[in-house]
């Protein structure tokens, strides 16, 4: 999978890959909508990623025991 | 007083205080109004006539025998439907919870609002589990503008943006995750104000994003809001995100003035992708504040951030009812919320590790600025039903992008308070962020009162 601009092709792998790893069936008339908000999702995520981060830039959310 | 419905939170607890009119009075007035209007409007999903009136009594009976009244003594407000009201299935916007038992409980903000001698009068539409910015629901009908009924109220607390401008209650109580109190606060033309990320209760609320949720007001004043605020805060262990620390009122704050704030417009991503509207309101705001300019670094990819941990948890949230009852879903939301449960969790977790350092990033501008100001939408209120926006030239899709904005800041928990601001020729308004650095809810409505005082900003109530 592209790390920039993902393909609606590749977010039908992606769905074909997962949809039955987590117990969802994606019908016909879903399949459109969550390819296109997939891709949305990927390439925003890309965005996320080409930020710089170091190896000690810890997630946000604090556990408190 | 012939008309009760166009009184302020704060006009109304002083009348019902000094037996100027009766809390039962006040109560029906506003029942009445509803039960005219509503019908075009769409805010209200569930209006709780006898709750009201049996709280109305309450107040008038503790005024009669002399007993002391909460500072919010007979005003009427309304919740958005995510909130738990006792007695009744909390629905959040969506279908398939209407299956859920009653809530045995009132949500926490309810309680304590319960507790002012507020009046409840009912339930409030909004985008089906808030994942939502436009205000459309296929399940209970859009909420519609009040003041222009062809148009979007945004969303998600879509009838929390109607209700107050249609003049069915002063103030009303929302939920934004990513804007959902401000894109509507916006596109209604009220003060909204989203409190810092831990400060006032979401307990037995429904969740949307835990890492992102907040609460908060929506009213016509900056005074109203504070009052709301003010009965509301405080430390709640049933919230495990709330903050023990001190919460002084913000009421003392609204005649304070603004002497010695340092003001800056925020410049780069927020002078794009927005109409002539949102520049013009930003820059009346700006110049009536004598405001700076400060460039926030990484501004894109933190909304991109927000984005990603909003659709994974909203997906992981929801899995179990997208695996059984998907048909039962708001269409628009479940597409989203699909795409959400299959992303990889690589992604989320980068996203909140960026939180981190764009937090630092943003916290070190405060330094130099007590204030930053900020579009809170691209464009006033679209029209319902409509799909893309031209911005600076660019298709946009609505949904996604109405809170291009707001996205950056609830991501890292500021408190801001949307102002209302209406240009010159334009018939809807449109709002301005002010925003303050963590805990600072007091700066931001300072501000917001002092542009309320000078005539910059102000909210009307809508002629329906």
């Amino acid at each position: 999978m592209s790390a920039s601009e993902p393909t609606a092709e590749e977010a039908e792998r992606l769905i074909d890959a997962m949809a039955p790893l987590m117990g969802l069936e994606v019908t016909e008339t879903y399949r459109p909508g969550v390819v296109l908000n997939l891709q949305i999702a990927l390439r925003l995520a890309a965005l996320v990623a080409s930020a710089d981060l170091g190896d000690h830039d810890e997630p946000a959310p604090v556990f408190e025991a | 007083m012939d008309d009760l419905t166009q009184l302020s939170a704060t006009a109304i607890a002083a009348g019902v205080r000094s037996g100027t009119f009766s809390a039962r009075a006040v109560a029906e007035a506003h029942l009445v109004r509803i039960a005219t209007h509503d019908g075009k409007v769409g805010a209200f999903t569930a209006v709780t006539t006898e709750r009201a009136l049996a709280e109305a009594d309450a107040v008038d009976a503790k005024i009669r025998g002399g007993a002391p009244v909460g500072p919010l003594a007979g005003v009427p407000y309304a919740v958005k439907n995510l909130f738990d009201i006792a007695g009744m299935p909390t629905v959040a916007g969506s279908k398939i919870n209407r299956d859920h038992p009653p809530a045995p409980r009132d949500a926490a903000l309810i309680e304590k609002l319960a507790a002012a001698d507020a009046v409840l009068l009912g339930a409030l539409n909004m985008g089906e589990y808030a994942y939502d910015f436009t205000g459309e629901n296929a399940h209970d009908g859009p909420s519609r503008n009040p003041h222009d009924l062809t148009r979007m109220t945004g969303g998600s607390s879509g009838g929390s943006g109607a209700a107050p401008a249609a003049g069915f209650v002063p103030v009303a109580l929302g939920s934004d995750t990513n804007g959902s109190i401000r894109v509507p606060a916006s596109l209604c033309g009220l003060f909204g104000l989203k409190p810092t990320f831990g400060r006032l209760s979401r307990a037995r609320s429904f969740p949307f994003v835990t890492s992102l949720d907040h609460l908060g007001p929506l009213g016509r004043s900056t005074a109203d809001i504070a009052a709301f605020y003010d009965a509301m805060r405080g430390h709640d262990p049933d919230d495990p995100v709330s903050q023990d620390r001190p919460a002084p009122p913000l009421t003392p704050e609204v005649e304070r003035g603004i002497g010695g704030l340092r003001v800056a417009r925020a410049t780069g991503y927020f002078d794009q992708m927005q109409t002539e509207a949102a520049r013009a309101a930003t820059a009346r705001v700006a110049d009536a504040l004598g405001a700076g300019t400060v460039e926030i670094p990484n501004v894109a990819a933190a909304r991109a951030a927000a984005f990603v941990i909003t659709c994974s948890e909203g997906g992981a949230l929801h899995l179990d009812r997208l695996r059984t009852r998907a048909g039962d879903f708001d269409p628009d939301t479940r597409d989203r919320l699909i795409a959400g449960a299959l992303l990889p969790a690589v992604h989320v977790h980068r996203a909140q590790r960026l939180r981190r350092t764009y937090r630092a990033a943003v916290l070190e501008l405060f330094r130099d600025v007590d204030v930053i100001l900020a579009p809170s939408t691209p464009t006033p209120a679209p029209a319902l039903g409509q799909k893309v926006f031209d911005l600076d030239g660019k298709s946009m899709p609505v949904r996604a992008n109405l809170g291009l904005f707001t996205q950056p800041f609830s991501f890292i928990g500021l408190p801001v308070v949307s102002v209302p601001v209406w240009t010159a020729g334009e018939a809807l308004p449109i709002g301005v962020q002010v925003i303050a650095a963590p805990w600072r809810e007091d700066v931001a409505v300072r501000v917001a009162a002092h542009l309320e005082r000078e005539g910059v900003v102000a909210s009307r109530i809508a002629r329906l």
